[in-house]
């Protein structure tokens, strides 16, 4: 099995590469802007169908927010809201079946990166083929490489470092609006409180990143368990068993997605709340 | 002898002892809470996540060093 931790390059947009956890990351996010225009357009008093999804989770964070940060919560609301609505989409796309399997082959430009690329190559391929790498073979001997169109926006680090990055500078410039600039600095005379900011955005990018990837790589393996344990990957019989095989982890995943993007969000609040000054801090 | 997947699975199977046994106490413990305050049960549930999240996150960090060992 092969498990590559970078995401593939599609195209390049100019000096920047269009990676396929990006295609999938803006697909979630046109799905999640679609679905919000939806909802505000046909706004009802008695809520119904979608609405109601998108009023719990407000709601959800609303009591969450006003809980850490007390009345001044609810500014927060729609960004914590935000964010878990984001990450919840992403991590729920993300095992769609068909991201990571569907994709294209095309030729490696050279010959050395052809064998990097192919030992890269996903190996959701191998479990929903039921066969190896089922490369077509490529005409002159030169080689195919696969590229998955879709991979889950957060099964890449750039992506989950980046939302690690927005919490955090949102938690200090919202505890700077609040307290004065001059207050907050004073949370950091030790210097091992700069090192603990910073190492609460590699744990926040490490954690979703790898709950995500973890999960892929599980399902992935699951699929295609009984191919490794009879070490016979020709056979596209496995494939059927395969997958009922995964059926749980499945569920399993969907949970886990829930999880990480609730944590992810409700982290962003109370990391806010140790610095953030509430109006009842002001008064002693 | 190939030392490779050996340092994998070292890397995983060592780096979750710890965090294992720190599921079980944040989970037994909440349910522990939850047996004697069952009023408290949403503000216990969000705070066994969080304390879930943290440790579980040292796991996954063994997990990552474990994919990148090649």
């Amino acid at each position: 099995m092969h498990i590559s931790l970078k995401p593939e390059v599609l195209f390049n947009l100019g000096p920047i590469p269009f990676t396929n956890s990006l295609l999938t990351s803006l697909i979630a996010a046109l799905l999640l802007c679609i679905s919000a225009i939806v909802v505000g357009k046909n706004y009802k008093r008695l809520p119904s169908g979608l609405q109601h999804v998108f009023e719990m989770v407000y709601e959800m964070f609303e009591n969450l927010a006003t809980d850490a940060l007390g009345k001044d919560g609810r500014k927060f609301t729609p960004f914590a809201a935000t964010l878990f609505l984001f990450i919840l989409v992403n991590n729920w796309l993300g095992i769609v079946p068909g991201v990571g399997s569907i994709g294209f082959y095309h030729k490696a430009e050279t010959a050395e990166h052809a064998a990097v690329v192919t030992e890269k190559i996903a190996s959701v391929t191998t479990s929903v083929n039921g066969d190896s790498f089922a490369t077509p073979a490529a005409a002159e001997g030169e080689a195919l490489v696969f590229t998955p169109l879709f991979r889950g926006g957060n099964a890449d680090l750039n992506m989950t470092f980046a939302l690690a990055l927005i919490s955090m500078v949102v938690i200090h410039a919202s505890a700077i609006r609040s307290a004065g600039l001059g207050h907050h600095l004073a949370h950091f005379k030790n210097p091992l409180e700069i090192v603990s900011e910073l190492g609460k955005i590699l744990s926040y990018s490490f954690r979703l990143f790898g709950n995500v990837f973890a999960g892929e790589v599980l399902l992935t393996a699951m699929a295609s368990i009984i191919a490794i344990v009879t070490n016979n990957f020709s056979n596209t019989l496995f494939a059927l068993p395969g997958g009922l095989v995964a059926v749980p982890f499945y569920l399993f995943e969907l949970f886990v997605g829930f999880i990480q993007a609730f944590v992810f969000a409700v982290l962003t609040l109370s990391f806010m709340s140790v610095f953030y000054k509430t109006e009842s801090s002001h008064a002693h | 002898m190939e030392l490779v997947p050996l340092a994998k699975a070292l890397a995983i199977g060592l780096g979750a002892i710890g965090p294992g046994i720190g599921l079980g106490i944040i989970g037994g413990k909440a349910v522990e809470a939850l047996g004697r305050n069952p009023e408290v049960g949403g503000q216990v549930r969000t705070l066994m996540i969080l304390g879930m999240a943290f440790t579980e996150a040292v796991a996954i960090y063994a997990l990552v060093i474990s994919l990148i060992i090649n």
